[in-house]
């Protein structure tokens, strides 16, 4: 084990050792004096007291022979030598010495006991002999001298006994001595008995002053009192101690809680922890245990220690038939080199992570997916931990998914994917090959805005859509746009991939470009419709548009006409001339045709030289006359074959439906009898199937005839209608207006004949010759003093659109010298819209001449104001139907008001015109309306009438 | 397996977790409540003691108390010193045991003049009874030693004795297995310095010897004869009781040898009368007594007045061994110690007396 894990090991050992050494030591330091027993001691210093005094009196008692046995004086003394030898012990525990000076009184005394005892015996015996002797002294017959001396003896000694002094005890000596020598020469049995006495009065005299000084020492031997000042002492130091324990009992009391804190704070932190293990253990074992991927960790010799149940499961058996065993028993790879990588990992104890091959128990190869790696074990070594997964369905969808990405790419038709938000997710290769788009312009956006051509209407992505939802599929042809910006078809299907919950999840689009074949169905489509030659409709084309265009025709009410030619003579021009040069006139005739077509217009070649045209939506019979003139007009030019000219005309049937026939068949019948009719009537015509039809053509065409020579034959005519200003009610100016006087239809208004120039393109030589006689008329005037400062002339739109109008117009100013600023020019707001800037242009240059610029009607068309705002533009004449209106009960005055004010606001004139009632012209006063110009005025009229006008004078 | 292992730990810390509870606990009670109890034994001391001193007071009207014999001695402890005291591994040369100079069946002595150590060494001194030792307020002629334990070590020690040391000894019982075992079902301990001498001290304490005198004593009239009795009388008459007095007769005061009379100028004169050798006429050092102790002039020739109690038994008698029998030594003591030439019946009265004192299951 590393030394780490054996301190972290050993670490609560060493903690809980230190504690239980803190709480020892501090026991220890507590109970230091527990062996000491200070009431034991106490009795034992006064047993030793006690017993000294004892001592003393037995001393007494012994001294004065009340005591005959020393044992109780021996017997104490060693009891207090004993007592103090345990006293000292208990002064040394305390670390005091204070008993050596009692020791020391002790040990005096007890020699003084020695030697008390010892003098004391002898001493007592003398006195008891020497007492006794005296006894047998006197009672034995002795001599006067003897028992002088004798007398002498014991008295000295009595003497010394009693007086206790120095002097007394030599007196007893010489008295000692004395009887000695005298005995000398008394009888034997006195002489010894003298003698004795006088020997046992000597060791009276000996240890008498002795033992009684010993006594005195004693009584003043320090011993009791030493002995009671060390206890004092004693007593203060144990007190000291006894304190100082007690805090360090206190002390250990406290750390004693302060352990059981720590080891309750220890065992609730264990607690938590063991708490969390366990929530730890069960949420790996549930992890283990419902983890898809098997777990297998090895020891530090690569043994197993735990595998999971899927590893279980996928290892094909239980941990018990696997613990213990080795990698290899366990896992039996393949032979494959791949697995290599995992095996020496494994034994160097590193990460990996990849695929391995094993065998299955029933001998089948899979692939599994291993991540593994180093791991520590409980014993310190490194173990290994590895999970692993079979993954041999991935592998088989992964083949299955590089399949099906080889097919997307390669497919030839353009595929992308779209989510239900409608963004491409994505695109193949076909596609950016088709549409020009790679997949990064096109992810995220929606089909529609990535390729849409706008061909297709919303109702059309709606049904789709719809189709789709219901069906989930759609297929259809769809028109595009590719990214260089051309327009393409495609075929398109659209299926909806549902997941399983039968959810619509992308959508697939599948599409090829069909252009190619929309060109070749194009051409098959027009070889079957049309004639091959011209490139015009052939006779099944032909009829199904003329189907068509009788039910619009039945639908509107609207007439449409069937024109039926052949060209004359064209049999010998192709017999004499040869087919092919036949076919180059006919295409050239078919172009000459289409040219004349109007929009909406069909032609069609039946064969041979027979043409057919539709004109659909005719408001008129004369317009199909006039087409008819225009295409025997159009044959007038020769056609050019190869650099020859060719002449050759046409004939034509012309028939009108409803009036001819109600059906398509019935009408080509009709025609083709007006052709044959025109044929019989001599060629290079047109005939109608029904003459009432031609007849009023024919008055029509009178009229024409007769309008275009209305110029040169002078029956026009012009009349002026003054314009008065509103302020003085004096005329200002006149308005030009044609009249046409024919010779025998008589006075013909403008209205009749104005439309008719307009079509037959007379319009502009009427409008020139209108122009010019009414300059040369204002000029006449002018000479003759007439007070008109203006004359206006209406142009039409037509003469408007006219390149040379300009030009025309200043010939005109210069021929008849009138001065431009008396001349203003009437324009209808219509006229103006067609080509708005030209026409500014042409407003402009007219101004600059100084000619004023009038919109006539003002009103009643179309108005742009700001266009109005922008044109050079002088006067407004208010339309005589918002005039007439003024007062009545369709009160148009605010409009009136309107205009005005607009004009004024765009510093215009307003020429109010059909004025007819006073209160009309109050009004318009009121309003500020300067030019006023109606029948309350005057009509229009003759020139030389003019001069005859109220207003004029 | 995380489990198993943290139960283990789970468990080792409620073990230390308890064991600290009871360590605390039973510090604590040590500490606040243990000693009371202690308390009341000491008063009980106190008691105990008072009664003892009571005791000590006690009057007797004989100088000679009689003999009691010891109690709590404990009866194991006395065998085992017992077989100790016999022991010749106590000395250098395993030749000499206690018992050698103290043989028991010779009143405790060896009855020579001075004992033979090992290497048959000579003593300085007469070896005196180990009968009634336990009584001697202080042990050794010159009483250097307080107690029977102070005692016990210096013969070991002693090189013209035992010539040994604990040291020495104790490797030698401790290699006696039945002696360990001995020493270990008393002491639970094996032999050391402290328990041999402990068992040796409580085998001498063992040995007290009551006499038909002190049955006389406690009240038994029939215990003596009438020559005893009157050399009782005799004995306290002549002043003997003077210092061989209490329950030891003797063995609790030093005196002087010769205190009427110089001892010493008599012994030589005496050996030269009898024509001895005269190596000892000269003073040695352990004529000296406690001088040799104490150092004191006073106590020059002083000794332990020995005691009496099987006196018959223990000849030759006096510290130098220079009494051979009972009566010469009574002899001696009369005209040294009290100044008097007894006369020869009261001389034998009083040794008859003396022989009285043996002890009873000695003889």
């Amino acid at each position: 084990m590393k030394f780490k894990t054996i301190l972290r090991l050993l670490f609560p050992w060493f903690l809980m050792g230190f504690l239980g050494t803190v709480l020892f030591v501090l026991y220890a330091l507590g109970s230091s004096m527990s062996d000491i027993d200070r009431e034991q001691t106490e009795l034992d210093v006064r047993e030793a007291l006690a017993i000294n005094t004892q001592i003393d009196l037995d001393i007494l008692r012994l001294r004065y022979r009340e005591l005959l046995i020393y044992d109780p004086l021996s017997i104490a003394a060693n009891r207090v030598e004993s007592l103090l030898l345990r006293i000292d012990d208990d002064f040394a525990r305390l670390g005091i010495s204070d008993l050596k000076e009692v020791l020391a009184a002790w040990h005096a005394k007890m020699l003084k006991i020695d030697d008390f005892k010892r003098q004391n015996s002898v001493l007592v015996n003398s006195i008891y002999h020497f007492i006794n002797l005296s006894d047998r002294f006197n009672a034995a017959k002795l001599t006067n001298d003897q028992r002088t001396v004798l007398n002498a003896a014991s008295r000295a000694v009595l003497i010394f006994v009693s007086e206790q002094r120095m002097s007394p005890r030599d007196q007893a000596n010489i008295a000692i001595n004395n009887l000695v020598k005298q005995a000398q020469s008394w009888k034997e049995a006195d002489k010894s008995l003298a003698i004795l006495f006088a020997e046992h009065g000597r060791r009276i005299l000996e240890n008498h002053l002795p033992v009684q000084e010993i006594m005195q020492e004693m009584s003043r031997n320090p011993f009791a009192a030493s002995l009671s000042a060390a206890y004092e002492k004693f007593i203060d130091a144990y007190a000291e101690v006894e304190a100082r324990n007690e805090s360090y009992r206190k002390l250990m009391t406290l750390f004693s809680l302060f352990m059981i804190l720590v080891v309750m704070a220890i065992v609730l932190w264990l607690q938590q922890i063991a708490q969390e293990l366990s929530y730890r253990n069960y949420f790996i074992t549930s992890i283990n245990s419902h983890l898809g991927e098997g777990i297998l960790s090895f020891d530090g010799k690569s043994a197993l220690t735990f595998a999971n149940p899927q590893a279980e499961r996928l290892l094909g058996r239980s941990t018990d038939q696997l613990l213990g065993k080795t990698k290899a028993e366990i896992m039996r790879f393949t032979s494959d080199t791949e697995n290599n990588g995992f095996k020496d990992a494994f034994s160097e104890r590193k990460r990996y992570e990849g695929e391995v091959w094993l065998v299955r128990e029933n001998g089948t190869k899979y692939p599994a997916l291993i991540l593994s790696g180093p791991m520590p074990t409980i014993d310190g070594d490194v173990g290994y931990v590895a999970s692993f997964r079979d993954i041999m369905e991935q592998h088989e969808a992964q083949a299955r998914l590089r399949l099906a990405s080889r097919v997307f790419d390669n497919l030839a038709e353009g595929l992308a994917v779209v989510g239900t938000d409608g963004r491409i997710q994505t695109i193949n290769a076909a596609f950016t090959k088709i549409t020009g788009y790679v997949i990064e312009d096109a992810i995220g956006l929606t089909p529609g805005k990535l390729l849409g051509s706008g061909q297709h209407d919303s109702e059309f992505y709606r049904l789709m859509w719809q189709t789709l939802a219901l069906k989930g599929k759609w297929s259809g042809e769809v028109i595009n746009r590719r990214k260089n910006g051309e327009l393409y078809p495609e075929w398109l299907s659209i299926t909806a991939v549902r997941d399983r919950s039968n959810k619509i999840e992308q959508f697939i689009g599948l599409f090829s470009d069909i252009s190619d074949r929309k060109q070749a169905e194009a051409h098959i489509h027009h070889l079957a419709y049309h004639d091959p030659l011209t490139g015009l409709a052939n006779r099944m084309l032909f009829n199904d548009r003329l189907e068509n265009a009788i039910h619009q025709a039945h639908r509107s009410g609207k007439p449409l006409a069937v024109i039926y030619l052949d060209l004359d003579r064209f049999k010998s021009v192709n017999d004499s001339l040869g087919h092919p040069i036949g076919d180059v006139l006919l295409k050239q005739a078919g172009k000459r045709l289409e040219a004349l077509m109007r929009e909406g217009d069909t032609l069609g070649r039946f064969g041979g030289d027979e043409f057919a045209l539709l004109l659909s939506g005719i408001d008129d019979v004369s317009e199909t006359v006039a087409m008819g003139r225009r295409i025997l007009h159009s044959f007038d030019e020769p056609f050019d074959i190869d650099g020859r000219e060719l002449f050759c005309s046409t004939s034509m049937g012309i028939a009108i439906y409803p009036g001819d026939a109600d059906n398509a068949d019935d009408l080509l019948k009709n025609v083709d009898v007006a052709l044959y009719n025109a044929k019989n009537s001599g060629r290079a015509n047109f005939q109608f199937f029904k003459e009432s039809a031609g007849e009023n053509f024919l008055a029509q065409l009178e009229l024409e005839t007769a309008l275009r020579h209305s110029v040169a034959r002078n029956e026009l005519r012009l009349y002026y209608q003054p314009q008065v200003r509103s302020e003085n009610e004096h005329i200002f100016g006149v308005e030009a207006l044609v009249r046409w006087q024919h010779p025998t239809l008589g006075l013909i208004p403008p209205d009749r004949f104005i439309s008719l120039a307009e079509n037959i393109g007379y319009i502009e030589t009427l409008g020139n010759w209108c122009l010019a006689t009414a300059c040369e008329q204002l000029v006449a005037w002018r000479g003759a003093g007439v007070p008109i400062d203006r004359v206006a002339v209406n142009v039409s739109a037509r003469q408007l659109k006219n390149p040379k109008f300009l030009d025309t117009v200043m010939e005109i100013v210069k021929a008849t010298k009138i001065d431009p600023r008396f001349l203003e020019l009437e324009l209808t707001e219509s006229s103006m819209t067609d080509n708005p800037e030209k026409v500014m242009e042409v407003f402009s240059r007219l101004r600059q001449t100084g000619i004023r610029i009038a919109i006539d009607d003002f009103g009643t068309g179309y108005s742009s104001l700001s266009y109005l705002a922008r044109y050079p533009v002088d006067v407004l004449k208010i339309d005589k139907s918002f005039v007439q209106s003024v007062g009545t009960a369709s009160d148009t005055s605010k409009v009136v008001k309107s205009i005005a004010l607009l004009a004024h606001s765009l510093s215009m004139e307003i020429v109010a015109e059909g004025v007819e009632t006073v209160a009309q012209r109050d009004y318009l006063k009121s309003v500020g309306c300067e030019l006023l110009q109606g029948y309350f005025y005057s009509r229009p009229v003759p020139a030389d009438t003019i001069v005859t006008l109220p207003c004029v004078r | 397996m995380i489990g198993s292992r943290f139960s283990k730990i789970y468990i080792i810390w409620t073990i230390a977790f308890i064991s600290a509870i009871i360590v605390m606990s039973s510090a604590v009670y040590h500490i606040y409540f243990a000693q009371s109890p202690k308390k009341k034994v000491s008063e009980r001391d106190f008691k105990t003691v008072s009664v003892a001193m009571d005791t000590s007071r006690a009057r007797t009207s004989e100088p000679i108390e009689p003999l009691k014999k010891p109690a709590n001695l404990d009866a194991e402890k006395i065998a085992l010193g017992r077989a100790l005291f016999h022991d010749p591994r106590l000395s250098h040369d395993d030749s000499v045991s206690c018992a050698s100079c103290h043989d028991l069946m010779r009143g405790g002595v060896d009855r020579l003049r001075v004992s033979v150590g090992v290497d048959s060494k000579l003593g300085d001194i007469n070896a005196p009874t180990v009968y009634n030792s336990a009584l001697s307020f202080r042990q050794f002629w010159d009483g250097r030693a307080r107690d029977l334990e102070e005692q016990a070590i210096a013969p070991i020690v002693n090189p013209v004795e035992m010539a040994s040391s604990m040291d020495e000894i104790l490797p030698k019982l401790n290699s006696d297995a039945n002696l360990v075992t001995a020493f270990r079902a008393i002491y639970r301990q094996p032999p050391n310095a402290k328990n041999v001498i402990d068992a040796l001290v409580e085998f001498e304490k063992s040995l007290i010897t009551p006499s038909r005198f002190d049955r006389w004593l406690l009240g038994d009239d029939e215990a003596i004869t009438e020559t005893e009795l009157k050399g009782y009388r005799l004995f306290i008459q002549y002043g003997c009781v003077a210092c061989h007095q209490g329950e030891g007769v003797g063995g609790n005061l030093f005196q002087r040898f010769g205190i009427m009379h110089d001892y010493y100028t008599d012994r030589c004169a005496t050996e030269a009368r009898s024509g001895e050798k005269q190596t000892n006429c000269g003073l040695v050092k352990s004529d000296f007594g406690r001088f040799n102790v104490t150092g004191r002039e006073e106590d020059r020739f002083v000794f332990k007045v020995p005691t009496l109690r099987n006196v018959e038994l223990t000849p030759p008698y006096f510290h130098d061994g220079s009494a051979q029998t009972l009566e010469e030594a009574v002899a001696k003591m009369g005209l040294f110690q009290l100044g008097i030439e007894l006369p020869i019946e009261d001389m034998e009265d009083i040794a008859t007396f003396l022989r009285a004192l043996s002890g009873e299951e000695l003889q």
